[in-house]
């Protein structure tokens, strides 16, 4: 939660493309600002 | 004010008190409205969509779209990927729809609840409806506010005291062309909502953990 507070962002999940789209989905219904990105 | 707007009960079944007056209840309840009626997909706002348009041929170029364009709507809606326009994209079009309906489902039976007959105590799913929709408010209300950082936070609240600093000065020389106008004023009234708004949220949460 800090890292969210200090940096603006922070990693919470990881998986496969569909679960991710389904976790992001789930934060904005929270109001939280998810994103998911393929990792480097 | 009222000093604890919520107060949980806990026999038998968890509810919660709403304590505000009649006043400041109409009031959220009106922002709740509000805040639903900034999630009906408007035929105006959606390119490529004439008002004219049935309500699938909306939808369908609503959910073709890019972000809303009213930032405020695109903070409660927001893109699924900063980095790939056509994820996000692909994102929206499968989950922007279903993310609006359960927004101003949620919104909608908050407020409803909140136009009980007093005293209005809410049951726990509607406590956790307004809880949910006091943070979609506060979104919209931060974004009208331009409030990104936590300086910009601070900002507002310097500015907020300067100001009704200025009000209560004006109050006690009873200078009338000089008396600021809190209605006149959106900035002050939107600030004061949004501190109002983070108070009460506050107490929800402790009231329900």
């Amino acid at each position: 939660m800090m890292d969210v507070h200090a940096k603006g962002k922070a990693v919470v999940s990881h998986g496969s493309r569909d679960d991710m789209e389904r976790d992001t989905a789930a934060l904005h219904e929270y109001g939280l600002w998810a994103t998911f990105q393929k990792d480097e | 004010m009222t000093a604890s707007p919520f107060r949980a009960v806990r026999s038998p079944a968890l509810t919660v008190r709403v304590e505000l007056s009649d006043q400041e209840r109409d009031a959220l309840a009106h922002l709740l409205d509000e805040v639903t009626a900034m999630l009906v997909v408007d035929p105006e706002q959606v390119p490529g969509a004439g008002a004219q348009d049935t309500q699938w041929q909306v939808l369908e170029a609503a959910l073709a779209a890019p972000a809303p364009r009213d930032p405020a709507v695109a903070r409660l809606l927001p893109d699924g990927s900063r980095d790939d326009p056509e994820a996000a994209q692909g994102f929206r079009r499968l989950t922007e729809h279903g993310l609006r309906e359960a927004k101003q489902q949620r919104l909608s039976a908050a407020a409803q609840a909140l136009r009980g007959e007093p005293p209005v105590e809410l049951a726990e799913t509607e406590a956790v409806q307004l809880l949910k929709g006091l943070t979609d408010v506060r979104l919209v209300l931060a974004e009208r506010l331009g409030l990104r950082t936590d300086a910009d936070a601070e900002h507002m609240h310097e500015e907020t005291l300067r100001r009704l600093g200025a009000l209560a000065e004006a109050e006690t020389t009873g200078d009338e062309a000089v008396r600021p106008d809190l209605k006149a004023d959106p900035y002050l009234h939107l600030a004061l909502m949004y501190d109002v708004l983070t108070g009460w949220q506050e107490c929800l949460v402790h009231e329900l953990s």
